[in-house]
C-alpha cells in the first residue's frame, strides 16, 4: 500500500499552511474571488481543509449530497465549468508550492473533477 | 475505562470511543458533520481533565487555552468533563462608574459580585434587570477589580441611553467571558498589530495592556480610527503607555484630522494593510475590532497580503437590531 499524498505533504499537521496556501491564491484570483464575497472566513477555511483533505486522500467522510447543497445558491449565481477548472489549477499551484509531484497531482485533480457534477448541481445526487 | 462527564451525568467510554461516540450513545445530540477532526462543528469545552493532542489539532492557540477541543476525534484515556462550547450562567454585578471619554464613548466600570475570569478583548453580555442584554467588550485586564466597558452612546440606544444615565450601585447581570480576542503569550517577540474603530479601542485597550504586562518585546502597534477626531479617546493614556514602552507605537486616525494635533487622515485599514506586508514574514499576530464592514474587510485584505487566517482574531461588533 503506497502513502496517501494527505500523509506525505505531512498530514493533519500541515493542512493549516495548505488550506492558508490554497484560499489565499483562490481570493487573489478574479476568476473566483467574487464567489467569496461575504463569506464567513474560518467557516470557509474548514471546509476547504475538508476538501484539500478529501482530494489528497486524508480522513473524510465526504458525501456528495453536501457538495451539492453547499454551492447550489453559488451555481444560481452563475457558477460554471471555467470556475471548477479554475479552481482545480489553484489545487495544483498549491500542491506544487507543497511539493507534490506532477504525476500525483494529476491524481488529485482526477478526484476533484470526480466530484465537478456534484458541485454544479448535475446529474443525479447520491 | 475513563469516565467522560458532562451536564451532570457520568459515561463510561468504552474501548477507545471518542467523546461525541460516547455522547451519542447515551442520546445526547452534538452538532457535528465530518467526524473526522476537519470542520470543527463538534466544537466543545474542558471544564476538567486533558484532551489529547490530536483532538485540538487546527484549533486556534486563544481557543486551546479556553479548553476547546472536537469531540469527533477525542478519544480521553483519563476521565474528563466537558460542556457544549458556550454554556455559561449569569453574574451579578454592579455598576461603579459611568463616565464621558469622548464625543459619544461612555466608559462604564462594573463590579462583579463573583469573580469572572474577562481577559481583556473579551466579551460580556450586560443585562439589564428588565432583560435588555447587549454585548460589550472588556477593556480591562484579566484580575482587575472592576470591568471597563467602553460604550457607543446612541441617541435612541436603549441599553446606551440607560447606561448614560444610571448611577452608581445600579444592578444588573452578566453572561461570560466569551470570545478569543485577546493576547496569548506564546511568543513573546512576535509583531502585534490592533487594530480598531471607534469603541473598538475597547478590546484593543485590554489587549494591549495585557501583551506589556506579560512582558511582550515584539513590536506592537496600535492603530486607532474614528469618523471625527473628536470621538478619538483615551489619547494621553495610550501616549503614557507608549512612552513607557519603546516597543509600542500608537496611531490615531480621523478622517477631519487637521494638522498639529497628532491625528492622522490616512484611514486605519490602509496602514494596517501597508503595515502587515512586512510584519507577515514576522509572524504578526492580528487583532481587529469594530465594525463588521472594517473587520471582514480587513481580514481578507490582511490574509491576502500573508498573514495566516489563524493569525488573524477579529471582533465585529453588530448593530443591535433593537438599538444599542
Amino acid at each position: 500500500m503506497s502513502t496517501s499524498i494527505y500523509d506525505q505533504i505531512g498530514g493533519a499537521a500541515a493542512m493549516d499552511a495548505a488550506v492558508d496556501l490554497f484560499y489565499r491564491k483562490v481570493l487573489s484570483d478574479d476568476r473566483v474571488s467574487e464567489f467569496f464575497d461575504g463569506v464567513d472566513m474560518e467557516r470557509q477555511a474548514a471546509k476547504q481543509k475538508a476538501f484539500l483533505t478529501m482530494v489528497t486522500g486524508g480522513p473524510n467522510s465526504y458525501t456528495g449530497r453536501n457538495m451539492r447543497d453547499a454551492h447550489a445558491k453559488l451555481v444560481a449565481r452563475g457558477l460554471n465549468d471555467s470556475h471548477v477548472d479554475a479552481i482545480i489549477e489553484l489545487l495544483g499551484e498549491t500542491l506544487t508550492e507543497l511539493g507534490v509531484s506532477a504525476e500525483q497531482i494529476q491524481q488529485v485533480a482526477a478526484i476533484a473533477e470526480s466530484v465537478r457534477d456534484d458541485i454544479l448541481s448535475r446529474g443525479a445526487a447520491d | 475505562m475513563p469516565t467522560l462527564r458532562f451536564a451532570e451525568r457520568e459515561l463510561t467510554i468504552e474501548g477507545g470511543a471518542t467523546v461525541l461516540e460516547t455522547l451519542e450513545s447515551a442520546g445526547i445530540d452534538v452538532p457535528n458533520s465530518c467526524r473526522a477532526g476537519a470542520c470543527q462543528s463538534c466544537l466543545m469545552r474542558a471544564v476538567a481533565g486533558e484532551v489529547p493532542d490530536e483532538a485540538r489539532r487546527g484549533i486556534s492557540p486563544a481557543k486551546r487555552e479556553l479548553g476547546y477541543f472536537l469531540a469527533c476525534v477525542c478519544r480521553p484515556t483519563q476521565d474528563l468533563e466537558v460542556a457544549t462550547a458556550g454554556a455559561g450562567e449569569t453574574i451579578a454585578a454592579t455598576i461603579a462608574a459611568v463616565r464621558r471619554l469622548a464625543g459619544d464613548v461612555l466608559e462604564v466600570r462594573l463590579r462583579p459580585a463573583a469573580a469572572l475570569d474577562g481577559r481583556g478583548g473579551q466579551f460580556i453580555t450586560l443585562l439589564r434587570d428588565d432583560g435588555l442584554a447587549r454585548p460589550y467588550s472588556l477593556a480591562s485586564v484579566r484580575g482587575a477589580d472592576e470591568l471597563e466597558l467602553h460604550v457607543r452612546h446612541y441617541p435612541t440606544g436603549a441599553m446606551s441611553g440607560w447606561l448614560a444615565a444610571a448611577a452608581p450601585g445600579a444592578a444588573v447581570g452578566l453572561r461570560g467571558p466569551f470570545g478569543e480576542c485577546f493576547y496569548v503569550a506564546d511568543d513573546l517577540t512576535r509583531p502585534l498589530l490592533l487594530v480598531g474603530a471607534g469603541t473598538g479601542l475597547a478590546p484593543l485597550y485590554g489587549i494591549v495592556r495585557e501583551a506589556l504586562a506579560a512582558g511582550h518585546r515584539g513590536p506592537i502597534t496600535l492603530l486607532h480610527g474614528a469618523r471625527r477626531a473628536a470621538d478619538l479617546y483615551h489619547r494621553e493614556e495610550l501616549a503614557a503607555l507608549a512612552a513607557e514602552h519603546d516597543n509600542l507605537e500608537v496611531v490615531a486616525s480621523a478622517l477631519d484630522a487637521g494638522a498639529g494635533d497628532g491625528v492622522i487622515a490616512t484611514p486605519i485599514d490602509a496602514l494596517a494593510v501597508d503595515r502587515a506586508k512586512d510584519a507577515a514574514k514576522a509572524g504578526v499576530r492580528a487583532y481587529l475590532c469594530g465594525a463588521p464592514a472594517l473587520v471582514n474587510g480587513l481580514r481578507r485584505r490582511l490574509f491576502v497580503a500573508g498573514v495566516p487566517l489563524r493569525s488573524i482574531l477579529a471582533d465585529a461588533f453588530l448593530p443591535a437590531a433593537g438599538g444599542a
